[in-house]
């Protein structure tokens, strides 16, 4: 079954952030701004794609969407990250309304829309157990006969961990959070064109029929300063600096290494 | 596969309502006062038997438990009421921690855990659509490949209504919630002697793989004034809207609750 993911990176979309401005112009100077490319890029190179890249089982798509305005130094830095990942490519397109280009880019991405596909979003500092695609594959097998009955079924994994990324590391937490957007996949049936991208994330389990499941621990959750749902003011998340088991955890079940978090950060 | 309902009717035990009461003889007097269980057995008749009675499925037990401390007349009432429903069984225990009776009952019923089941919970003033137990059934069953992995998993209904009951009917406000204590069921599998009531309903999600089902109505919670968890100070409003004629044939096809049934009970003289 083809498993397709996508990924908003700092992608200038009319609506659809949660930091609201004024014009697209003002959008894209502020997504653009040579700080805040620079932790993203630090997010994605050593959170995001990790994980990804050690997914037990190799066999999905990565799409990666970006403003086609994304200065070509920026452009060429994220296609050397993704450059041994025969999983993702990049797509570029102009500002539209986000839910409506990722709609459609999901749709287009399908090889045969006859059959049914797994679909899941990721943000760019989240990051998923190393065998989330190999469960949503055995869980979609699992649950074949209920996803026969219906256009889709959402396949839900709810506890991980928030975490935030600096200079000294990483600190983090462990969370139960059902249907957020990291470690949450959508079975789609064949020649429907519902997407993942059609429902908030958190109602999703209001409009068809939906498993979660309590364990493993399968997402780490990025709590960072330009994390766009995290520009309001939200109740804050305590967190502790990883000790020497939960840090060997990052590593072997999310292939984050907090040295090299700390590294791109301009850490020791 | 075998099915199982659990019901608490107004069982005393330690723990289980969020209502503290001074000692066992300050609980029984709270639960056990004629106003009380005028409404509780107004509820359990109107609401909650018909739902049980009605089942598309038949195939099930329906196990009432309450204590053995409750008075005659109230139990001759419960025994009258449920006489013609054959699902129904009435248990009593004595006052002990509450949640370890309610899984002592459902293990009671079971016996050796040698074969998997199916347990589903209904408080005595909620109701589950008629389709209840075929549904259930039928999910547990398209879910054969996940339930052969875990000891134990739940479905749930997130569809229905909050609701409340009087002498001028059944008021509705529509609404989803996942894992409420209605419309709420568990596959355990053989060898394992877990059961519906060893978690609180809200925390199943944590202990275990879960399935919630929507897009039909299948939960009717009851709001009244006796209500337990609406008991703690920290009120739900909802804006409850008196039933039109389609709505009162709809929750009458959906829920067996009858309107007119409903103002009828609640009618009658203290």
């Amino acid at each position: 079954m083809q498993v397709l993911g996508i990924c908003r990176f700092s992608y200038p979309a009319i609506g659809g952030f949660q930091v609201e401005h004024e014009t697209i112009e003002e959008r894209i100077a502020y997504l653009y701004d040579p700080a805040r490319l620079e932790e993203r890029f630090a997010l994605f190179e050593t959170v995001a794609l990790p994980c990804l890249r050690a997914q037990t089982d190799p066999d999905f798509e990565l799409i990666i969407v970006v403003g086609d305005q994304l200065p070509a130094p920026h452009l060429a830095r994220l296609q050397a990250l993704i450059a041994d990942m025969p999983q993702a490519r990049i797509i570029a397109e102009p500002p539209r309304p986000q839910r409506e280009v990722m709609k459609a880019i999901l749709n287009a991405a399908r090889h045969d829309f006859s059959q049914p596909c797994l679909q899941f979003r990721c943000d760019d500092d989240d990051a998923v157990a190393v065998d989330f695609i190999a469960r949503l594959r055995q869980a979609a097998a699992d649950c074949a006969v209920l996803a026969g009955q219906h256009k889709a079924i959402a396949l839900d994994w709810n506890k991980g961990y928030i975490a935030e990324y600096g200079p000294q590391g990483i600190a983090a937490t462990d969370v139960f959070r059902p249907f957020d957007v990291a470690a949450l996949g959508m079975l789609v049936q064949g020649n429907c064109h519902l997407t993942i991208m059609n429902f908030a994330h958190n109602k999703i389990n209001q409009f068809m029929p939906a498993i979660s499941f309590d364990a493993p621990r399968m997402f780490v959750r990025g709590h960072n300063a330009s994390n766009d749902s995290r520009q309001k003011p939200v109740k804050g998340v305590p967190v502790r600096p990883l000790d020497h088991a939960l840090a060997e955890e990052f590593r072997s079940r999310f292939a984050i290494d907090a040295g090299a978090v700390q590294r791109a950060f301009g850490g020791a | 596969m075998r099915t199982v309902g659990i019901c608490r009717f107004s069982y005393a035990g330690e723990g289980g309502f969020k209502v503290g009461h001074a000692d066992h003889a300050a609980l029984e007097a709270f639960l056990y006062g004629d106003i009380r269980m005028e409404e509780r057995f107004r509820l359990f008749e109107a609401i909650t038997l018909p739902c049980v009675a009605g089942q598309t499925d038949p195939n099930f037990t329906f196990l009432i438990v309450t204590g053995t401390g409750l008075p005659a007349h109230h139990l001759a009432r419960l025994h009258a009421l449920t006489a013609h429903i054959p699902q129904c069984q009435i248990v009593q225990y004595p006052p002990r921690p509450h949640r370890r009776i309610m899984k002592k009952a459902v293990n009671d019923w079971r016996g050796a855990p040698d074969a998997p089941c199916l347990q589903f919970r209904l408080d005595d003033d909620d109701a589950m659509a008629l389709s209840f137990i075929e549904k259930f059934k039928q999910a547990a069953a398209d879910l054969g490949g996940l339930t052969a992995r875990h000891p134990a998993i739940a479905i749930d209904f997130n569809q229905g209504y909050v609701f409340t009951a009087s002498a001028g009917g059944v008021k509705l406000w529509p609404y989803h919630y996942q894992y409420s204590a209605i419309a709420l069921g568990m596959v355990v599998q053989a060898g394992s002697d877990d059961t519906i009531m060893s978690h609180g309903h809200q925390n199943l999600w944590k202990a275990m793989p879960t399935l919630t089902l929507t897009g039909e109505d299948m939960m009717m919670r009851g709001h009244n004034d006796f209500n337990d968890s609406r008991l703690g100070g920290k009120k739900n409003v909802f804006e409850y809207k008196p039933m039109d004629a389609k709505q009162a044939a709809h929750i009458r096809a959906s829920f067996g609750i009858d309107d007119d049934h409903v103002r009828a009970v609640f009618s009658r003289p203290l």
